[in-house]
């Protein structure tokens, strides 16, 4: 079957210690598809209350050119 | 008493007292609108996601200040006037995520500096041996200065195997270190074919 093989854990859940925010854009980066697309979060496992920080953290830094809005795949 | 964050893309050609100039200015006219700056880090000059003003490079600056009644309009139409700053971004924070000033301005203008004729030299070496040397020269240039987060997302790789299944667009996931070296193209570009 498809994606769903087995319950994931929110990394952010498990490890409190992680902080979403959007300076940390390296983390934030495995969120990402390679065209700079955010990845659902039931392929990741983070969970909605993270994956809505994510969500924000990852727009800011596409703001302020931190992070791509596009990539094209093809270069 | 509220906390703010901004962050300013400086124009990379600024030479340091230039640069030093600039950043003073900007906490006098934060303290004439009442704001009292805690922080300034200055990350230095890094690789720009996209073409901000057709520069590929940014000096990044990250102020915390705090203020009970700053007009974040006035600030940023100040901001927005100024020909050396490309882009910037104010958003509210919260007390825990003041950072501690761990050096002060001119130290960090100083090692910035060295960093860039690092960065420089590296470059035009990588340029003179070969074209396709440029992309990598762009990756060193954006892994410097900021620490690297410590901890790793154990689940992400898994994750994006069983994805790659069903969607190859997602497959390189883990591999989006590469996603910031070149610039992105035009929205509305359309396929070639």
């Amino acid at each position: 079957m498809g994606f769903i093989t087995q319950r994931k854990i929110c990394p952010f859940c498990e490890n409190r210690e992680m902080v979403i925010d959007y300076k940390e854009y390296r983390l934030l980066r495995k969120f990402l598809t390679e065209q700079g697309k955010i990845i659902p979060g039931f392929v990741t496992g983070v969970c909605a209350k993270h994956q809505r920080r994510v969500t924000r953290a990852v727009k800011r830094a596409r703001n302020i050119a931190l992070l791509p809005y596009t990539r094209d795949v093809r270069e | 008493m509220r906390y703010y964050e901004s962050m300013i893309i400086i124009h990379p050609a600024l030479e340091t007292n230039r640069l030093k100039d600039l950043i003073v200015g900007i906490h006098e006219n934060l303290k004439r609108k009442g704001g009292n700056v805690i922080t300034t880090e200055l990350w230095g000059r890094k690789r720009l996601a996209y073409l901000i003003d057709k520069q590929k490079y940014g000096t990044y600056l990250l102020l915390q200040f705090s203020g009970e009644k700053i007009r974040s309009t006035d600030f940023n139409t100040d901001l927005e006037h100024d020909a050396d700053i490309l882009a910037y971004m104010t958003v509210k924070i919260e007390k825990e995520q003041i950072r501690e000033q761990e050096a002060d301005l001119d130290t960090q203008i100083a090692g910035t500096a060295r960093e860039e004729a690092q960065t420089q030299s590296s470059d035009t070496e990588e340029k003179a041996e070969e074209k396709p040397a440029e992309e990598t020269a762009g990756a060193e240039a954006d892994t410097e200065t900021r620490e690297p987060v410590s901890t790793v997302v154990e689940d992400v790789p898994e994750a994006a195997e069983t994805q790659q299944e069903e969607a190859p667009a997602v497959s390189e996931t883990t591999n989006a270190d590469t996603v910031i070296e070149t610039e992105p193209a035009a929205p509305d570009e359309k396929p070639e074919d």
